[in-house]
């Protein structure tokens, strides 16, 4: 009786190789250079939930929601000294349906929180949320009838950045920690509340 | 066509009918041939024979939109892609500033005029300031008046730079933007030197500045005002002859003299229309009037006449600075903040020693200074141009009333006369040349 | 200081013939409790709660400053585009409701200036082509910057407010 042999072939865990439906091939030209027995060793195997998150993470495009002074920061980021495109958010998309994340930077006045809630809406899952500033955390030293006293009344924020405005490297900090927490399989802010998207 | 301040017009001539009730009532144009809308001035009203017709379609530029002006709504009527009805509607950063600067002391104030127009941060804290001190009869050190001058035409360096630079970004040279951030970062990096903070600082102070100017200002200044000049060279060079760039901007939104008069326009778009008016040169503050700076005219009125004059202006920002750096040097070691300790705060080293110092401190940080009675109108000349702050004191620590005159919110509606006939790439080309800032129109 | 009903033929007389072709600034100014005492002398409160934050501790004027005519004034200020930039300020007395006539048809720029004031004071404009609320919503009750309206907002956590 033959022993039976540790698995490392493709067929020992159940899968089927370009061997079994040629059977006469020989190893290919990947198999010989990597190894043919090591091939199982090298490859990355990852799940497909973290390979999403991953790619999810890095390449997140912001939205263009800058209202009044921290969104002067904003566009510094954007510019080359501390340039965001590093960090895979490559371009600024204008339309909500395209963007991942809404970065509100800037006081929200009510007549503009129902603008602000229609383009989160219009926004497509999965998608995050930064309140840029002490105005977007908690209307800052707008204590009044004309401000909404922070954007978390009506989205679900993920990040907070504090600052008046913050610098633009706490602002990249604040993605930076946005894509930490993508990473690592916080799920977006609306499903932590469990509120609306 | 460049003419300095020493050139021939400063009002235009009164071209206006004699006012009769009917003008008054609205029935009548204020005078034959203007382009201004009527009956209401802001609101471009649609033509009678489109009234009923199809083929006008409503759009509506919503306050979240690509361009980075800011929460502007502009419901436009367009005939294919001509405009034929404007209306603003602003509102959407209004943040109750007035309001709650009458709530906080004199000095807890000094933190909110900048943020309504965030472009030009040092402006709007510098008439509020101004207005204090008119108030109280204080006189700065000449140090502090200086020091003034140097930051506000720094800060009138980051306003033009962020309008080019975004401007340029709309119209579609994209690349401007990215020249225009990597000065504007130099020049908010010596801000940060001096004051601590990039932006919204809160350096100017009732009597002075809030701290002395640190030793590697003078130097780290002076590198700035070196590489300046070339750096305008360079966006210059860019896009002034470009052929698209003149395409897109000559000729479009025009703006007589007389119009932007009665308009109410001030700053780069007053002297892009013709008319030599600068209050640095006419009414000067501060210590402008011992520095030697030329003020760009130009005539058409179009964009182009506008980012010209934006683009000399910096120049000529850059030279005030480089003087006012001069004398600075010679003033090191003099005091940057009025003595009189009713209103200043007192040396922290005095504190330990003097107890009517540490009165005086206590009494200026919990109950705040008193201002005297009296109301005062004080003007500048921000970089969008007549900024003015109407201050109504009572005789105690806090405002009863403050108004601040934004520029831009008399340029946005503006936009009614400048848009006639225009197409929509232009109406994106106009609004910028504008130079509005959303947060000066809310408030 | 004028009264309403000679404004426009005062502004139409400065802007003609005095020269004072160029408006700056329309401000209204409520002087509702310009003269109380130490309760506030700002007059109205600072928080939702109705206390004020910042109250003075005490009042040590020696004089309390004169009274006003009228709750309201409208100042108007002029500018003559000469060298030296001569200002002018014509200010006019309303008391809440009355109507002041709007110099839309003398400088075209008061349109805006006046809509604010009608919205934010409520003063109304006579002859205004298009008297609607400029900053606040369309549909907003009450004139926010009166001195009997609210500061509004929260109240701050682990103050006294709550």
């Amino acid at each position: 009786m033959k022993e039976r042999r540790k698995p490392t072939r493709l067929r020992d865990y159940g899968l089927q190789s370009e061997r079994l439906l040629w059977p006469g091939k020989g190893p290919g030209a990947f198999e010989q250079e990597v190894g043919v027995d090591q091939l199982e060793e090298r490859l990355m195997l990852t799940t497909v939930e973290k390979a999403v998150r991953w790619s999810q993470a890095n390449s997140i495009w912001p939205d263009t929601f800058g209202l009044a002074c921290c969104a002067i920061e904003m566009m510094s980021i954007v510019s080359s000294r501390y340039d965001i495109a590093r960090f895979g958010a490559e371009v600024f998309r204008s339309s909500p349906r395209q963007a991942d994340l809404l970065i509100v930077s800037g006081r929200v006045s009510h007549k503009m929180a129902a603008p602000l809630r229609q383009i989160y809406d219009q926004m497509l899952e999965p998608k995050w949320v930064i309140a840029m500033g002490a105005c977007a955390s908690s209307a800052g030293m707008f204590n009044n009838y004309a401000v909404l006293q922070g954007v978390d009344k009506i989205v679900a924020v993920d990040i907070y950045v504090p600052g008046c405005p913050p610098r633009p490297e706490m602002l990249v900090e604040g993605i930076v920690r946005l894509q930490e927490r993508i990473k690592a399989g916080v799920p977006p802010a609306y499903d932590v509340r469990g509120v609306a998207s | 066509m460049l003419r300095t301040s020493r050139g021939p017009r400063i009002a235009p001539e009164r071209t206006w009918a004699v006012i009769d009730p009917s003008i008054l009532r609205g029935e009548q144009p204020i005078y034959a041939g203007t382009k201004i809308p009527h009956p209401i001035p802001s609101i471009l009203g649609l033509p009678d024979e489109l009234r009923d017709s199809e083929d006008v379609m409503q759009v509506n530029f919503g306050p979240n939109h690509p361009s980075t002006h800011g929460v502007l709504r502009l419901v436009v009527d367009l005939l294919g892609e001509e405009i034929v009805g404007l209306r603003a509607v602003i509102g959407y950063l209004h943040t109750g500033f007035e309001k709650n600067m009458e709530a906080k002391t004199w000095w807890k104030a000094i933190t909110y005029p900048a943020r309504i127009d965030y472009l030009s941060f040092q402006a709007n804290e510098l008439v509020f300031v101004l207005a204090i001190e008119k108030l109280l009869g204080l006189e700065p050190p000449p140090k502090a008046t200086w020091m003034r001058t140097l930051l506000c035409e720094l800060n009138r360096l980051h306003s033009h730079l962020v309008w080019l630079g975004t401007s340029a970004l709309e119209i579609g040279a994209i690349s401007m933007f990215w020249y225009c951030f990597r000065e504007r970062d130099q020049i908010l990096d010596l801000s940060e030197l001096v004051t601590g903070a990039r932006m919204h600082t809160r350096y100017f102070q009732a009597g002075g500045l809030a701290d002395d100017i640190p030793r590697g200002f003078y130097d780290e200044c002076r590198k700035f005002t070196d590489w300046m000049p070339k750096a305008v060279d360079d966006y210059e060079g860019l896009i002034d002859r470009n052929a698209i760039w003149l395409e897109r901007t000559r000729g479009i939104g025009v703006l007589s003299a007389e119009d932007a008069v009665a308009l109410g326009q001030s700053g780069p778009i007053l002297r892009a229309s013709g008319v030599d008016w600068d209050l640095r040169k006419r009414d000067p503050y501060l210590a402008y009037g011992e520095v030697d700076f030329d003020v760009p005219v130009y005539t058409h009125g179009d964009v182009y006449d506008r980012y010209r004059v934006h683009m000399e202006e910096m120049r000529q920002s850059t030279r005030i600075v480089a003087q006012c750096l001069d004398r600075l040097e010679d003033m090191q070691g003099e005091p940057w903040i009025a003595d009189d300790r009713k209103v200043v705060l007192p040396p922290r080293e005095e504190l330990h020693t003097s107890m009517e110092s540490l009165i005086h401190h206590f009494k200026i940080v919990t109950e705040g200074y008193r201002v005297p009675e009296g109301e005062v109108y004080v003007v500048i000349e921000s970089p969008r141009g007549e900024n003015g702050c109407y201050v109504v004191s009572d005789g105690g620590p806090r405002p009863w009333r403050v108004k601040f005159r934004a520029p831009s919110f008399v340029a946005t509606p503006a936009a009614a006369t400048l848009c006639r006939g225009a197409l929509v790439a232009d109406l994106i080309a106009i609004v910028g040349s504008l130079d509005t800032v959303m947060g000066e129109v809310d408030r | 200081m004028v009264e309403p009903g000679e404004l426009l033929e005062t502004c139409r007389r400065l802007r003609d013939e005095e020269g004072f072709n160029f408006l700056s600034d329309i401000t209204a100014t409520d002087y509702l409790g310009w003269q109380t005492g130490p309760e506030g002398v700002a007059g109205y409160y600072g928080t939702h709660t109705g206390r004020d934050l910042n109250a003075p501790g005490s009042w040590g004027l020696a004089a309390l400053p004169d009274a006003k005519p009228k709750r309201f004034s409208v100042s108007y200020h002029l500018l003559k585009l000469v060298d030296g930039a001569p200002r002018l300020r014509v200010q006019v007395w309303v008391d809440d409701g009355e109507a002041v006539p709007s110099v839309v048809g003398i400088w075209p720029t008061a349109d805006w200036h006046e809509r604010e004031a009608w919205d934010m004071m409520g003063i109304p404009f006579e002859g205004h082509p298009n008297l609607v609320r400029i900053l606040m919503d369309d549909d907003w009750e009450g004139h926010p910057l009166r001195k009997d309206y609210p500061l509004g907002g929260e109240p701050v956590r682990f103050s006294e407010e709550e």
